[in-house]
């Protein structure tokens, strides 16, 4: 093992030195801010030396340190630790850089907007990646190490939102201004989502169950179903639209329960269909999976039909099951943004006001509440999954 | 008793099982045996009502199995199939618990019977309680699928094809240790292969089974000796005598050797017979040495042949046909037999092996009918 370590450390950390070249590429010439006016008037670029010389040369540094840790010899644990580090210290750099930076230019007028530019985001990203490709390379046992550095900079994150440090950023000034709406439509967001994953598990879930024992169910289900899925999004709202419609002005009761050809009927029931795939499909192979020997040793040592599910097929498919639920609250997510354009709300009501205003601020103030719902139902799910895996079965799959 | 009345089971058109009449007694180890396709496991199934007769009825000890729920009958069966079916996300003591468990006993009492079963077919509970089936290797998966069978004490067990899916060696010894644990539970056993040697092995009755009727019903010695038609003689092969001797177990025909512990200089120079088995202090066996030669050598150490003894040395639990297989194996006319922990038990000579093959022939002419 130690023989290994050393041998390793002779070569050269390829992955950290392309995260620390593009780094110190991205510090030196990307536009850190661009300062404007006002809300939609154009405005002018600003790199991170000009407004923040003290700032970029951290930056630089810690960038110039991991490439320099990438080529020069050491042990692999040293390196991978140093790497981390430095990972996690760029981006909070620059968060911190933005804070100040945004603050000392916006202070001088209330309606300048100074937003963040190129350098930042791609600063914040190589971070990322970098930190992921070098905290892999720490020792299992050191995991807590790990876990600590991995988490410090979403904490910082939104510790520096609630302190109002970034309160000068011009995403934050839109938020202050949408405040109210922000919040309506974020709800309005979770609502449409979360519903269209609830009735696409109990309908996908009944297509998977029904699908193992009927030929027919499993064809007829899955071709529509997999049709549907290619279908864009948008479209499959247009062309819900007609049939809503008609149904809501023939049954008046449909249009006293608000069903109609737009707003939320026929969001959810567009972004029900589109969960559905996953889960049923998930259902389908996780129970259709299951080897037939298990069934006969269950039944034949006299496992009810109830008891050969609880105890035998459930808990070998519900990893598999989660796992089709965790795609399809991710995809919802994402899929719920373009509701917006049907009249159902969301989040999605600022990207586009915000780019049929031209107003870069707005459509950030969508953008990243859904990245970040996005990032947290994946974690959330993941976490279920891990949770309801059975011990020997995670083992095998890892 | 386990009674088949006229049973027939369709397929579609196809007659898995044709009218079978058939009478397995209480505590006997009953082999269905065929080719595949002659509808012996849907015979099996049909028991414990995982296929249900088209036509006719199974009764147990009397009583009709329709009378009770499957799930009920099948409680009381116990049930081990070819791929084992260990539920992988249980371990290996759940496992065994899950009939207990249907039963609703309560935990100490499965807990002990657990720990029972285990030992019984030769698992360390200590050591295998808490595993997962994918950390067992085959013969080890099946050892817990017999257990997990036999684990609430049914009268009846039932085993389809239960050792075919292991590596011959393994295979044979999964055998010999279910031959020792039926000796001493004393189950009816119906056990369902297409492997005849296996069939003759096991069976204390052996019913040959072709394109769903049964063909002949009778003891081993039997069956070998006079098939009732042409397919049962080619079933079980021109090679009968040789299969008659798989039913000898080594063990009973164990003969004193003569043996010289390895650090007893003297004794291997004495004379009187004319080879000797070489054992460590231990009693474990190392080899052998010819007494004649050993009066030429310097160090009558140098004179002690190693070579071959571990293809020599037969267990005593293998059976005679294994015994003869190694003595041609090793043109050796004599092997030296060994208990598991390799330690010199006595010797087996070929006219041993002639003259219990030729007992055994005598005694089955005498009790032809």
């Amino acid at each position: 093992m130690g023989e290994r370590r050393t041998a390793r450390a002779a070569g050269i950390d390829v992955p950290t030195l392309c995260f620390a070249v593009a780094g110190i590429a991205a510090a030196a010439a990307l536009p850190f801010v661009r300062v404007r006016p006002n809300r939609i008037a154009d405005g002018v670029s600003r790199l991170l030396a000009e407004v923040d010389p003290a700032a970029a040369a951290v930056l630089l540094a810690l960038w110039g340190i991991a490439g320099i840790a990438a080529i020069v010899r050491m042990a692999e644990g040293v390196r991978a630790k140093l790497a981390t580090l430095v990972s996690v210290g760029a981006p909070i750099c620059v968060i911190v850089a933005a804070g100040i930076v945004t603050g000392r230019i916006a202070g001088t007028a209330p309606i300048i907007r100074v937003s963040l530019s190129a350098g930042f985001w791609a600063t914040a990203i190589l971070g990322y990646a970098s930190f992921f490709a070098a905290s892999r390379k720490i020792a299992l046992e050191e995991g807590l190490i790990r876990r600590v550095l991995g988490f410090s900079v979403p904490v910082l994150i939104g510790a520096l939102l609630f302190s109002g440090f970034l309160d000068a950023v011009s995403v934050m000034r839109e938020w202050a201004v949408q405040k109210t709406v922000f919040l309506a439509e974020t709800t309005t967001h979770l609502i449409l989502a979360g519903s269209a994953v609830l009735a696409g598990c109990l309908l996908g879930l009944l297509i998977g169950v029904l699908s193992v024992r009927h030929l027919l169910v499993r064809r007829i289900a899955f071709f529509v179903l997999n049709i549907v899925q290619t279908i864009p999004s948008l479209a499959l709202f247009g062309l819900l639209i007609f049939p809503l419609a008609a149904l809501s002005r023939r049954f008046p009761l449909l249009h006293e329960w608000g069903i109609s050809g737009i707003g939320r009927a026929p969001a959810i029931l567009a972004l029900s269909f589109y969960a559905m795939l996953p889960i049923a499909r998930n259902t389908f192979t996780a129970l259709a999976q299951i080897p037939e020997s298990l069934r006969d040793a269950g039944r034949g040592m006299g496992m009810t039909r109830r008891q050969l599910l609880a105890r035998v097929e459930v808990p070998l498919a519900l990893p598999l099951i989660l796992a089709g639920v965790r795609t399809a609250a991710v995809q919802a997510v994402g899929n719920t943004v373009v509701a917006a354009l049907i009249g159902a709300g969301g989040l999605g009501i600022f990207i586009f006001q915000g780019l049929g205003q031209y107003a870069a601020d707005m459509i950030l103030l969508g953008t990243l509440p859904v990245i970040a719902m996005a990032v947290i139902v994946d974690m959330l799910m993941g976490g279920l999954v891990r949770l309801l895996t059975p011990k020997p079965l995670r083992e095998a799959a890892a | 008793m386990i009674e088949f009345e006229g049973v027939t089971r369709l397929f579609g058109a196809v007659k898995a099982v044709d009218r079978l009449d058939l009478a397995i007694r209480d505590r006997e180890l009953c082999v269905l045996v065929g080719p595949s396709g002659s509808g012996k496991s849907t015979m099996l199934r049909m028991i414990n009502r995982l296929i249900e007769p088209t036509e006719g009825a199974i009764s147990l000890d009397g009583n009709d199995v329709r009378a009770r729920r499957p799930e009920i009958l099948r409680r009381s069966i116990g049930y081990v199939i070819q791929n084992v079916g260990l539920f992988p996300h249980l371990t290996v003591a759940a496992n065994v618990a899950t009939v207990p468990q249907l039963l609703g006993w309560d935990r100490s009492r499965i807990e002990a019977r657990v720990e029972r079963m285990l030992a019984l077919v030769g698992m360390d509970p200590a050591v295998y309680r808490g595993r997962y089936p994918h950390e067992l290797s085959g013969g080890e998966a099946q050892r817990i699928g017999v257990a997990r069978a036999l684990a609430s004490d049914p009268p009846v067990i039932l085993m389809d094809e239960p050792f075919s899916a292991v590596d011959p060696v393994n295979r044979s010894r999964l055998q010999d240790e279910f031959l020792s644990i039926q000796r001493e539970l004393r189950k009816t056993v119906v056990f369902v292969t297409h492997d005849v040697d296996e069939a003759i092995r096991l069976a204390d009755r052996i019913a040959v089974v072709r394109a769903g009727r049964l063909v002949q019903y009778d003891t081993p010695e039997q069956i070998l000796e006079n098939p009732v038609d042409p397919f049962v003689a080619a079933f079980v092969g021109a090679d009968r005598a040789l299969k008659r001797l798989s039913r000898f177990p080594v063990r009973e025909y164990v003969k004193p050797a003569a043996s010289a512990r390895i650090d007893d200089e003297p004794g291997m120079r004495r004379g009187g017979a004319r080879f000797l088995w070489i054992v460590d202090p231990a009693g474990t066996l190392i080899g052998s040495l010819d007494t004649t030669l050993a009066a030429r050598c310097a160090d009558v150490h140098d004179c002690i042949s190693i070579e071959n003894i571990r293809e020599m040395a037969v267990p005593a639990d293998a059976s005679l046909k294994e015994a003869l297989s190694r003595m041609l194996g090793t043109s050796a006319r004599t092997l030296p037999v060994v208990d598991t922990e390799f330690r010199l038990l006595g010797e087996l000579s070929l006219s041993d092996v002639e003259q219990a093959s030729e007992r055994q022939t005598g005694r089955a002419a005498a009790g032809r009918p």
